[in-house]
């Protein structure tokens, strides 16, 4: 029970970051409380957030909470209405004032708390200008729109990098894993991700190979940033574009037994000749 | 070409849900029969309606082809019952168009600011992304539903077949997606990244509207403005962590999860609001039946807050009506989300 305790109490130290956010609503919670008239709005916006934290915090809500997934928790505090409780105290103070002055000083400190107290979701460091209407790389878009056949999926490995984004945009590639291999915290474990990514200067062209075709996989995309110990082509991979950056390999087996079955397109029939023929 | 199938997915997103809500808002008073409620109304009733039709589709393992044509002929027949009502619907409305119109210039300045502040906002969410990992779940899923054309039997990582996901099942705000990207032709990443992360910020502030309109009545009238620019400046500066409500529904206004914590939520509040302050009304208790399946819609979490909330409000609205029915009934409407909760807990 505890251990509850003590997970439900990090779980507000973790949710509260460096602001003032529980102490601002318990200030709402309390002003309200000694100002507010009306019953059904004091039920609603005083009590039952009231009641609510007192369940949310109990340790045998807790635990049960926790038991199903501990890691979620802390989603328990979104049912606490912060922002209408802060707001709607602050336009109440502001509503009490008998100036225009007064009004006016309020509505900025009022500014002045929010803003001092919050962080500006746009200066978060993951937010991008969009260069497209899927808000993905356009890197992805190329690459999958180059590995696609009119005929079949095929299995593609791919450069971490593109993982994440990389389904978002195609289900017509399979891939032997996603961006499940990449959070450690999954413990997602896989030998081709350890050859595409174990060294982040360099591929091993013979494992990256050996391990793909455990995985039967028709492509192999490199990263042109990265060099490569050996070469594909001596594994019988043949360049089969180069994208963005990015280097498409195709297995000359798959090449073959999916030519013979006339499930390759025109293009890609072409470019494996001309690389036959170079051979 | 393209232009259509963005129209096509803009009216899908706006037009039709507006439509739709003129159905509960019908039985709504007087005050609360304004373009916003009915907005909201007819989203949370799309929402709900499609939780009802996918789960038994998705736990059968139906083609989600089906599924689109059944949910599409149930909310044809929805939009065409509600046109059938569209003359008496729009002429509720004259009473707060005028009321709008005789507002004194200081308080139209000020909605003015709150509306640049919220378009801001949309248009942010319109030309920047945003990374985030879930949605190389979410969204592949809704690719993938859309590609081999089944629900949640393939992992979204991969792509390979695999058994029936209960996890994210009983959930389908992703399918959901699949169902605006099939009608539209649009593809599910640009539906969920361009137009829900704007449409859906826009649902958001029509639910904190409605919060505001109930708040502040009568003298306080004045101060609605206010109270929609500060809520609008408290989830701009939300990002104060990872967990918060602002940052799930500012980062992730597409996903399940910043539905439950952005739009869902605080209608459940506005329910409890409207039930507590007016008693039962069909209206309402429609729309609080709708929230809470949306809940369910949006993601599995609202197994264990639904209830809590909702009987922790039902005994508080109950004693402070004296009323024990309102409590009742509010428990009532919890029945499918602890319905499909003890389902979710044998199939997990």
């Amino acid at each position: 029970m505890i251990q509850t305790i003590g997970a439900v109490f990090e779980d507000i130290v973790l949710y509260n970051g460096k602001s003032i956010l529980f102490l601002l609503f318990l200030a709402a919670l309390v002003f309200l409380w000694s100002v507010e008239k009306n019953k059904g709005v004091r039920t609603v916006l005083l009590y039952l957030p009231a009641a609510e934290a007192a369940i949310f915090v109990c340790p045998l809500y807790a635990w049960v909470g926790m038991k199903i997934d501990k890691a979620i928790y802390y989603r328990v505090f979104w049912a606490l209405p912060a922002g209408v409780l802060v707001c709607y105290a602050l336009v109440t103070l502001m509503a009490r004032m008998d100036t225009f002055k007064g009004r006016i000083a309020v509505f900025v400190m009022a500014l002045a708390v929010i803003c001092l107290n919050g962080r500006l979701v746009y200066t978060n460091s993951l937010h991008f200008r969009a260069s497209n209407a899927y808000h993905i790389p356009s890197q992805v878009i190329d690459v999958a729109e180059a590995l696609k056949l009119d005929n079949y999926k095929p299995i593609a490995v791919l450069p971490a990098e593109l993982l994440p984004f990389f389904r978002q945009y195609s289900g017509d590639v399979f891939t032997p894993y996603g961006r499940n291999v990449i959070e450690p915290q999954w413990h997602f474990e896989n030998e081709l991700y350890d050859a595409m990514e174990g060294n982040p200067n360099e591929y091993d062209a013979a494992e990256v190979a050996r391990c793909a075709r455990d995985e039967h996989c028709v492509y192999v995309v490199l990263s042109s940033a990265k060099q490569i110990n050996g070469s594909m082509e001596e594994q019988n991979y043949f360049l089969l574009n180069f994208v963005q950056g990015y280097c498409i390999y195709m297995d000359y087996n798959y090449y073959e037994v999916l030519k013979d079955q006339n499930l390759l397109d025109a293009d890609v029939i072409e470019r494996g000749n001309a690389a036959a023929e170079m051979k | 070409m393209e232009i259509l199938k963005w129209g096509m997915l803009a009216f899908l997103v706006l037009p039709v849900p507006f439509v739709l809500g003129m159905i509960p808002v019908k039985y709504m008073d007087r005050a609360q029969k304004t373009p916003a409620m009915t907005y909201l109304c007819g989203c949370f009733l799309s929402f709900a309606v499609f939780e009802t039709v996918a789960v038994p589709f998705i736990l059968l393992e139906k083609s989600f082809t089906a599924l689109a044509v059944a949910y599409t002929v149930i909310i044809g027949v929805l939009f065409i019952y509600a046109l059938s009502g569209i003359r008496q619907a729009l002429a509720s409305y004259r009473g707060w168009f005028r009321d709008f119109c005789s507002e004194p210039v200081y308080v139209k300045a000020r909605w003015a600011a709150a509306f640049a502040l919220i378009g801001a906002q949309m248009l942010y969410a319109v030309c920047f992304e945003y990374y985030d990992g879930d949605d190389s779940y979410y969204i592949a899923m809704s690719v993938l539903t859309d590609t081999f054309d089944t629900m949640y039997l393939r992992d979204a990582y991969s792509g390979y077949i695999s058994q029936l996901d209960t996890r994210h099942a009983f959930s389908p705000a992703p399918i959901y997606q699949t169902w605006l990207s099939r009608l539209s032709g649009i593809a599910p990443a640009a539906v969920a990244h361009t137009m829900l992360a704007a449409v859906w910020l826009l649902l958001m502030y029509c639910v904190f509207s409605q919060i505001g309109a109930r708040l502040l009545d009568k003298e306080k009238r004045n101060y609605r403005p206010v109270f929609m620019i500060l809520i609008a400046v408290w989830f701009a500066f939300g990002n104060i962590s990872l967990y918060t409500t602002e940052t799930f529904a500012m980062t992730r206004t597409w996903q399940g999860k910043g539905l439950m914590a952005g739009i869902v939520l605080p209608a459940l509040l506005l329910c409890f609001l409207n039930l507590a302050a007016d008693g039962i009304n069909k209206g309402i208790m429609a729309l609080l039946v709708c929230v809470i399946l949306s809940a369910v819609f949006a993601t599995s979490v609202s197994f264990m807050l639904i209830p809590t909330v909702s009987g922790l409000a039902a005994v508080l609205i109950g004693l402070k009506n004296k009323d024990i029915k309102i409590s009742v009934m509010i428990l009532a409407a919890c029945i499918p989300c602890i319905l499909l909760g003890g389902l979710y807990l044998v199939m997990s």
